[in-house]
């Protein structure tokens, strides 16, 4: 009698325990497995997206864009539009702002490359005007240094300039640059005050488009000035006005 | 052939009925609520996606003096629509206090009017606040 019983009872614990074994690993596997792949799912899609905005907000603080605008004849109405991209991107260029006008558009700009073209149909509220491009990643860049006026039905840019631009490291620099031609008394020097680290970026206004104008650059070595462009020691600019734009631009490695 | 007593069969039965109850019940249970709790988790994440990737700007500012509207555009570069409150707070002079909304899509921009009588030098903080609790601020004088 007490064997039976005995046996009796092992043999229906044994059945429960098979029931809640197979109950739980039913329920592993149809509920917390699944679970947990759905969360670590969701983790990725959250990682993914994280660093494709980051790659996109690296992309954005990448680009840099040089805006001119001139007028194409005083009184045409119409306005040429010159976009360097001196990042190491390219730029797609969705809208531009003239004044408080849009206009929209795509261009893409590649690296070191210079896209240029007409706006027409331009707002004729007389005044300063003001040149904005908005790119595709959120960037806004204003127009470069010169001014552009409408008044009395035409417009004008007023400043004729050569910016002289130095990739640089570390370096202290001196900038000279004179008027080739006797009837044109231009000389202007101008030196960083100090050791810079961040690339230098100098504007120099001249009288007139009319005349070839001298850019010489040296870096101090020790107490040393040294020119550093390579070949003849200097670069010569001339204005191709109204067909470029009134800033000319010279770019200078200045090394490490 | 071995005999089995009718009691020994039966109370077999109900502890295994009961051990299937009580297991389907926790099975459905554990069913249910891990599914809520995947499903809550996900959209938790992805909200916090769309907040963190949300990106817009101010894109441009002017002054209608001919309409006495102030006009804000904004440029949603980001990945999602995004729905935003603009306030205007113009020093010492709060014309309008009330914000306006506004909703963009994804790489597209949109504007809104403010009413307002301003003068030459008069300076405007705007404020674009979206739903998602990203905040982009900037000043605007009237030239």
């Amino acid at each position: 009698m007490y064997k039976i019983f005995t046996r009796s009872h092992k043999k229906n614990r044994g059945m429960a325990s098979i029931l809640g074994t197979i109950i739980f690993i039913g329920i592993l596997f149809s509920a917390i497995i699944p679970m947990t792949l759905v969360m670590k799912q969701a983790d990725n899609v959250y990682t993914i997206n994280i660093h494709e905005r980051e790659a996109a907000d690296e992309d954005r603080a990448d680009e840099a864009l040089l805006v001119y605008a001139w007028p194409n004849e005083p009184d045409n109405g119409l306005l040429n539009i010159n976009l360097r991209n001196t990042g190491i991107i390219e730029v797609e260029v969705i809208r531009i702002w003239v004044k408080d006008k849009p206009y929209n558009m795509s261009r893409t700009v590649n690296p070191s490359k210079t896209d240029q073209f007409t706006l027409s149909d331009l707002p004729t509220t007389p005044g300063e005007y003001e040149v904005r491009v908005l790119t595709s990643r959120g960037n806004v860049f204003q127009q470069s240094d010169n001014s552009l006026y409408y008044t009395n039905g035409v417009w004008s840019t007023p400043d004729f300039g050569i910016t002289v631009y130095i990739t640089n490291n570390q370096g202290r620099y001196q900038i000279q640059v004179d008027c080739l031609e006797e009837s044109c008394p231009y000389y202007q020097e101008w030196e960083t005050g100090f050791t810079e680290h961040i690339d230098v970026i100098k504007t120099f206004y001249v009288d007139s488009y009319l005349h070839t104008y001298r850019v010489k650059v040296y870096k101090r070595f020790g107490s040393v000035w040294t020119n550093i462009i390579e070949g003849d020691g200097y670069i010569d600019v001339t204005f191709n006005w109204p067909i470029d734009p009134p800033l000319e631009y010279v770019y200078v490695n200045g090394g490490t | 052939m071995k005999r089995r007593a009718s009691s020994e069969v039966i109370s077999a039965v109900i502890l295994s009925g009961v051990v299937l109850a009580i297991g389907g019940f926790l099975w459905s249970y554990s069913l249910g609520a891990t599914s809520v709790i995947a499903s809550d988790y996900v959209n938790d994440t992805l909200t916090i996606v769309d907040e963190v990737t949300e990106r817009f700007i101010i894109e441009k500012t002017f002054y209608d003096s001919t309409n006495s509207k102030l006009v804000v555009w904004v440029y949603n570069y980001g990945n999602q629509k995004t729905t935003l409150d603009i306030y205007i707070d113009i020093i010492d002079f709060t014309p309008d206090p009330s914000p306006k909304n506004i909703v963009i899509q994804a790489k597209e921009h949109g504007n809104v009017k403010f009413d307002a009588n301003l003068v030459e030098g008069d300076q405007i903080i705007i404020r674009v606040f979206s739903r998602r609790q990203n905040v982009v601020q900037n000043i605007y004088t009237i030239p």
